[in-house]
């Protein structure tokens, strides 16, 4: 192995000089460039998830229960404790907002004042500890929508228009107390905080990150964040792979570029390959020559590619170089963040690839005959 | 005996030609000894030696070397890598290894253990010691002869198969060359097998054959 290993070196690197033939090093460039680039690109995606997930988390809670059958709220309000923070239990209805001659379909979220402020987290305009009764909390897309500032009245008036004894629908006058802001799915154009007094029975919610109470007891269906965004979940899933798929080819490329690269050191070698086997090295280890050839440029460039990405991806996380505009982009720093799997199963899959390409060249060796290339040389 | 051939026949096929190129050959080399074969240019010498060698088949006979029938030996890399060293014509010499590397190749294929010390007392035997840190592009013809020798004795083999190994040598370097096999013969009781055109190499043959029309016969 010792001499397998010199002699691949010494055809990679000629008399200890970096003089390695040009079609080397377009082979080493491209493997570099595909695995830097897979690596970059899935960590940017990476990173837009995690955001998503974040923001949302923040107005919806890692998990939801709905209780269509009652079963968990009556199974539960032994000890559910609506002050209790760790958990939202809250109704959700659909209402229209009218603020002076505009109005706008919304979401009501009505929670408890212990829920709104410690177990969301609004990122709200003006400091607020305690909401009241005719108090709602709306997103700045809709204020700036519907001209609203805090302090405003509004009246919401419901969906489905609730009569009251009188036949006139009911209409609450309520104000706006504070705004929040929150940078995904337009949330902060029709989600609306408002306080729950009593819970109805009626679309009746939990959300929770991690209560121990409720999972256990609920036979009810525990939805994650990623089921209430399967769609959009998928779709970045998705396009992580197409990404991943695409920009392989360029690994692919570079792999075909290896091959020939394999195929012109054999021919020039040929000679020095029969004197081997004249010296006892079998069919197998002229093989390995190669495949540890090839594995130096491939491992070297494929480890290098996924070593300068990864440095990016973490200078980009401490210093943020590539800025964003929020406006567009949620964020004011591009995110990028990669997972040891993701690059796992890139450095698995490109050396594979390498290996097939650097065998197929290598199929003369088998009927490679050492005297007939010794005794015919000039 | 070192070395027993028995009927050996080798015929290639030449487009629609057969040309019998060795036809029951039969002879033995005993330990220590230098055989040397002439013949003229085609005649088989490179074939006989490279069948000898383990490098090519013969259609029939038998060789026995060092008490091992090689037509039933699965492993023929490793009793090459052990019992046969080669030198050519030309010193084939693999330019991107400094010599000492060259020499040391049979005993990296046989994984062995290297004492440098013996190694630096081989380079000095062969007035070689200052450029084992060379690369073969550096020496001159002869130089690079002698460290193809050195690398065809470095793991003692009990035959040395040497096919015109002066062929491409000025005479200076030729009789370094006889000299050396010589010493070596002597000191070593390595055995040689030598196929020459040049009559002074052939001269210390301690058995001396020519080989013609397929025929290897004794003078
Ligand atoms: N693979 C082959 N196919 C067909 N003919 C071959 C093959 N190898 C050798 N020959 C023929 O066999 C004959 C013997 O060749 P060989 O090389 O053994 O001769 P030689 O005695 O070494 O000659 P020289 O002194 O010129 O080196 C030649 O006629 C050659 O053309
Ligand atoms: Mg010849």
């Amino acid at each position: 192995m010792k001499l397998y290993f010199l002699i691949a070196k010494r055809f990679l690197f000629p008399n200890k000089r970096f003089s390695s033939s040009i079609v080397n090093f377009i082979s080493f460039i491209g493997l570099f460039i595909g695995a830097a680039a897979i690596v970059l690109s899935v960590s940017v995606l990476n990173g837009f998830q995690d955001i998503l997930k974040s923001e949302y988390i923040k107005l919806n809670g890692q998990f939801l229960i709905e209780d269509y059958d009652k079963q968990l709220y009556e199974s539960t309000k032994r000890y559910l404790d609506f002050n209790d923070s760790t958990y939202s239990i809250h109704n959700l209805d659909e209402l229209l907002v009218i603020a002076q001659n505009k109005q706008s379909l919304i979401q009501l979220k009505s929670v408890t004042n212990q829920s709104l402020f410690n177990f969301y987290d609004l990122n709200l305009k003006e400091n607020q500890e305690y909401l009241s009764d005719n108090e709602i909390i709306i997103g700045s897309s809709l204020a700036s929508r519907l001209n609203l500032a805090i302090g405003d009245n509004v009246r919401v008036v419901s969906k489905d228009f609730k009569f009251n004894y009188f036949g006139i629908p009911e209409i609450r006058e309520v104000v706006v107390a504070n705004i929040f802001t929150n940078r995904i799915l337009r949330a902060d154009d029709s989600l609306v905080f408002g306080l729950l007094n009593e819970p109805s029975i009626e679309n009746l919610y939990f959300e929770f990150n991690n209560s121990e109470a409720i999972i256990s007891n609920t036979s009810s269906e525990i939805l994650s964040w990623k089921d209430r965004n399967l769609q959009l979940f998928e779709a970045t899933e998705i396009e992580k792979k197409i990404t991943f798929f695409t920009l392989s080819l360029i690994i692919l490329v570079a792999s075909f570029n290896l091959c020939s690269s394999i195929m012109q050191i054999t021919s020039k070698k040929l000679k020095d390959l029969a004197v081997l086997m004249s010296l006892g090295v079998n069919k197998s280890g002229i093989k390995i020559i190669f495949i540890i050839y090839s594995y130096l440029i491939g491992a070297g460039a494929i480890l290098s590619g996924i070593f300068f990405a990864v440095l990016i991806i973490y200078l980009q996380n401490s210093f943020s170089l590539i800025k964003l505009n929020p406006e567009f982009y949620l964020v004011d720093t591009l995110p990028m963040n990669i997972f040891i799997g993701d690059i796992f199963l890139l450095i698995v899959g490109s050396l594979v690839l390498v290996g097939i390409f650097s065998l197929i060249p290598l199929r003369f060796v088998k009927d490679m005959s050492p005297n007939q290339i010794i005794n015919r040389q000039i | 005996m070192i070395l027993s051939v028995k009927n050996l026949s080798k015929n290639f096929r030449d487009g629609k030609k057969n040309l019998n190129v060795l036809q029951d050959v039969s002879f033995d080399v005993k330990k220590g000894e230098i055989v040397t074969i002439k013949g003229p240019s085609g005649s088989g010498k490179s074939t006989l030696l490279s069948i000898l060698g383990t490098l090519d088949d013969a259609d029939s006979g038998k060789i026995v070397i060092n008490s091992t029938l090689i037509n039933e030996v699965k492993d023929l890399n490793k009793l090459r890598n052990l019992n046969i060293g080669f030198v050519f014509q030309f010193h084939n010499l693999i330019s991107e290894l400094t010599l000492e590397e060259n020499v040391l190749i049979p005993k990296m294929i046989n994984k062995e253990e290297i004492d440098n010390q013996k190694i630096e007392e081989l380079f000095t035997f062969f007035d070689l010691q200052d450029r084992m840190k060379s690369f073969p592009n550096d020496l001159s013809g002869g130089e690079k002869q002698r460290v193809a020798v050195m690398r065809a004795i470095i793991n003692n083999p009990s035959i040395v198969i040497a096919d015109e190994p002066t062929g491409n040598l000025d005479k200076e370097n030729v009789l370094k060359i006889i000299a050396l096999f010589k010493k070596l013969n002597i000191n070593n009781k390595l055995t040689f097998i030598i196929a020459t055109h040049d009559d002074q190499i052939f001269e210390i043959g301690h058995s001396k054959y020519n080989l013609e029309s397929g025929k290897l016969i004794k003078i």
